[in-house]
């Protein structure tokens, strides 16, 4: 079979008794599987294979009515009608057997008005898994309140729509919970929602909108992820959300924003934050020094290079407290701000430990060259002495880049080694490359055992 | 961690027995074994030196195959882990990946002898490997093509869903 034998030695084959086989030529094998197994063959593939797969003889003709996974993604774009129908005529054709997961996926103007009958089906068949993935313009509001899906285990709703929440919700079983474009709506005027989440592990918000509620709690101590995404804030600029997130296991962060909230987390074990902070809605900068200080005990970051330009903006450099764990920091080179190597130094100096340094994207952008007697205020002793490797992708040959790789080189004495990875640009021009590649070589560095890696 | 042990003066490693439906003895590493939920859960209650499981589903030709699936899990699983550590790079994942979808590309009675097997045994992600096999041969296929494919007779003339 042409697989590699080392794994097989350990075991041995000796005859006991004797018995054989019987797998005759030709004989129809997949339909005498039990009906679980062909149930979970089909929950991998649309509902509408598994439901077509009724003809193929007496034996697969009523298996579908039975099936406990759904999965009505309409990737084919089947006109909406029959969409419509086919889900309807699938969930009314159900017997009465557990629907484990449903899941609803379209784009387009469609009539939305049945989603609300479907849940109110499949949430009778004791489901565990919801899973709405909706593009449309239409204005849809969701019958039952967020209570209603207290007993699920995983719940997704991509969906334009507007659900209606308790001031306090509790599940003991959702486990994985992520709202997109999600307007919550409370009755409760003014004033203050909760979610309490003992289970949950993995938590994301985005896009959501929180209108009239000053105060949302999310209580979740065994939350492992979480993502906060929110830009472009469409609400009202005068109405002022906080959220408030308590989660004492968390170790993932992921954050990108605008801080048109005011977040307060609790997360004392976050361990891997991915930022991105874009325009300060906020006037004074408070927002941005109380969302950093949720993470300065990271031990690895991922920043786009919008977040520095907005530190810089926000000129909050002076008041960073020093990241004193980070080993790793990783900066994506993205937005329209570019990217400044000397802010990146001014960073640099608040991040005494750090090891490895990922530069990700082309840096064309690069708005400041020469760093020769470069300093800042905050450059301490130990700028630069831990940082052990640097890693510079899509590399254009700019000689702004240049510059930063040359003062990194200078200034990091344990420095083992940079690489430098050309970008496709620049690949196709191998004597510029070549060029650039013996100017890199060139640069004077000050860690003897530092190995300069380019391609 | 085990592997800081020194391997001279580390303890032969524990072995237990499986035998096949038809009688063969396999003898494995007692970790490649408990790849299997179920023999994992019975793992407890065994005498240590009993370690002999009585596999009355699964036929010698289709347990080898298993047990070579568990062996290379277990040990990418340790180098893909030792190379975390080390925080050297490494493309284990995707290379473990490439091996498992070339060791389920097998004639259709293997697959189901691996599927069964795999069930029985409750090794999931074996399961879920050859399910999504499977359910790829059916996906996009005509009704006359599956059932070509799968030798299943059309016993049945009436097609509910013709209208659509």
């Amino acid at each position: 079979m042409g697989m590699d034998e080392t794994g097989s030695t350990s075991s041995f084959k000796t005859l006991k008794l004797f018995g054989g086989q019987s797998c005759a030529e030709g004989e129809d094998r997949i339909s005498s599987l039990p009906d679980e197994i062909l149930h979970l063959i089909f929950s991998f593939m649309p509902t509408v294979d598994a439901v077509r797969s009724c003809v193929l003889s007496t034996r697969w003709k009523y298996l579908w009515t039975s099936i406990p996974y759904l999965d009505f993604s309409n990737r084919k774009r089947t006109p909406k009608d029959s969409f419509l129908n086919f889900v309807d005529r699938v969930l009314s054709g159900h017997d009465a057997s557990e629907i484990q997961k449903f899941c609803l996926q379209y784009e387009g103007v469609y009539n939305v008005t049945r989603i609300n009958e479907w849940i109110s089906t499949v949430m009778r068949h004791k489901l565990q898994e919801l899973d709405l993935d909706i593009r449309g313009e239409e204005s849809f509001t969701f019958r039952h309140c967020l209570s209603h899906f207290e007993s699920l285990t995983i719940l997704k709703v991509k969906f334009k729509s507007v659900l209606p929440i308790p001031a306090s919700f509790l599940s003991s079983s959702l486990r994985i919970v992520r709202f997109v474009d999600v307007c919550f709506s409370s009755d409760q005027l003014g004033q203050q929602v909760s979610f309490n989440l003992p289970v949950v592990e993995e938590f994301l918000l985005s896009s959501c909108f929180w209108p009239k509620i000053r105060i949302v709690k999310i209580y979740a101590p065994s939350l492992k992820k979480l993502v906060l995404v929110d830009w472009d804030y469409d609400g009202d600029p005068n109405f002022e959300t906080e959220i408030k997130v308590e989660a004492k296991s968390l170790s993932r962060l992921s954050f990108v924003n605008d801080l048109a909230y005011d977040y307060s987390l609790s997360i004392p074990s976050v361990a891997f934050a991915s930022v991105h902070v874009g325009i300060v809605v906020h006037p004074d900068n408070c927002r941005l020094l109380k969302f950093l200080a949720n993470i300065y005990t990271v031990k690895a970051l991922r920043l786009g290079s919008d977040t520095i330009q907005t530190l810089s903006r926000a000129d909050i450099f002076a008041d960073l407290q020093m990241f004193s764990n980070l080993t790793k920091l990783e900066v994506l080179v993205n937005g329209q701000g570019g990217f400044s190597g000397k802010k990146l130094l001014i960073l640099l100096a608040c991040m005494p430990n750090v090891e490895s340094l990922d530069i990700v994207d082309d840096l064309q952008i690069l708005d400041d060259a020469y760093f020769p007697g470069w300093t800042h205020e905050k450059v301490s002793e130990c700028f630069l002495s831990h940082l052990k490797s640097v890693k510079l992708e899509r590399f254009v040959g700019s000689e702004n880049v240049l510059c930063l790789l040359g003062f990194l080189l200078k200034n990091a004495g344990s420095l083992e080694k940079m690489t430098v990875i050309s970008s496709s640009k620049l690949s196709t021009y191998p004597k510029k490359q070549m060029e650039v590649s013996k100017q890199l070589l060139m640069l004077p560095r000050d860690s003897k055992c530092c190995v300069i890696d380019f391609s | 961690m085990k592997d800081s042990f020194n391997p001279s003066i580390e303890p032969p490693k524990k072995t237990v027995t499986l035998v096949s439906s038809d009688g063969y003895d396999f003898e494995v590493e007692e970790e490649v074994a408990l790849e299997s939920q179920v023999i994992k859960d019975g793992f407890e209650d065994k005498a240590v030196d009993d370690r002999e499981y009585l596999l009355f589903n699964v036929h010698s030709d289709t347990l080898e195959l298993i047990i070579k699936y568990c062996e290379k899990h277990v040990s990418s699983r340790k180098s893909i882990s030792a190379a975390a550590a080390s925080s050297s790079s490494s493309n284990g994942e995707e290379a473990l990946k490439e091996w498992d979808e070339h060791f389920i590309s097998v004639d259709t009675n293997t697959l189901y002898d691996i599927l069964m097997a795999a069930d029985y045994l409750n090794i999931k992600s074996l399961l879920d490997l050859a399910i999504q096999k499977v359910a790829d041969t059916i996906h996009g296929r005509s009704p006359e093509q599956i059932r070509k494919k799968f030798n299943i007779e059309n016993d049945s003339i009436i097609d509910p869903w013709a209208s659509e």
